[in-house]
């Protein structure tokens, strides 16, 4: 019994499995809204192309 | 067990030190050639700011007086150029060494030794945070060595992308250990 917790133990999720990234569409719709995108994001590189001139 | 930051959600328009954001871009690279450009953003879902609560406010409060100085133009003698942010990645993922697979790096497979360290938050660079239950949002860790910096004119106009603060006493926690981080000595190996 020395290792039981004294405390209650937090109900953390398990990640331990991989994450899979829900399509773009997916999260849109999704009622989970902002919290989906908190658990399922990861950092992302945008390339923007274009002409200097505007056109 | 590690304590439970609190969050609280604020409803102002000035941004406070610990405020987290999210969809926080850093503009990594511009190049021009032959008429074309060529501009790449590291988008972070999550990222917290760590200017310090006072340069903040006292930004916000010159800016609100509007003084002119001697010479006619707008006294701002406590301009920011930016702010100091760093990202918060998903534990798990950072663990798993997976955190920036989107920028095809892969990171250290971090072992159950090395868990429970950073998880103490006894590895300087790293910060561990499990939230209180309000706030939603998973275990995360602050990555002090990827630290950034990021607008507060962008981060203003996109007030809405800020998800909450982190409290009081915790927030001078974390801005303490980071600028511990910073202050480091590397010794020869």
């Amino acid at each position: 019994m020395l290792d039981s917790p004294l405390l209650p133990q937090p109900a953390i999720p398990d990640y331990s499995k991989p994450q899979e990234n829900i399509p773009q569409e997916e999260q849109k719709n999704s009622t989970g809204g902002e919290l989906q995108e908190i658990i399922v994001d990861k950092v992302r590189r945008i390339i923007i192309r274009g002409q200097i001139d505007g056109s | 067990m590690e304590a439970k930051y609190p969050t609280e959600v604020c409803a102002d328009k000035q941004i406070h030190q610990c405020d987290l954001f999210k969809k926080v871009p850093f503009y990594e690279s511009y190049s021009e050639k032959l008429g074309a450009f060529r501009l790449t953003i590291l988008e972070f879902p999550l990222a917290i700011i760590l200017t310090q609560e006072c340069d903040l406010e006292q930004n916000l409060r010159e800016r609100i007086k509007e003084v002119t100085a001697a010479d006619g133009k707008t006294l701002h003698d406590k301009f920011l150029v930016s702010l100091l942010c760093a990202p918060m990645y998903n534990a798990e993922h950072l663990f798993s060494g997976n955190h920036l697979s989107f920028l095809e790096i892969s990171s250290n497979i971090k072992g159950s030794e090395q868990r429970k360290y950073i998880k103490d938050n006894r590895e300087p660079r790293y910060h561990y945070i499990e939230f209180d239950e309000g706030s939603q949002i998973v275990p995360s860790i602050i990555d002090f060595k990827h630290y950034f910096s990021v607008s507060l004119e962008y981060l203003e106009k996109n007030i809405e992308n800020r998800i909450c603060s982190i409290k009081p006493i915790y927030r001078e926690n974390i801005s303490q250990r980071f600028s511990n981080y910073l202050s480091r000595i590397g010794l020869p190996n």
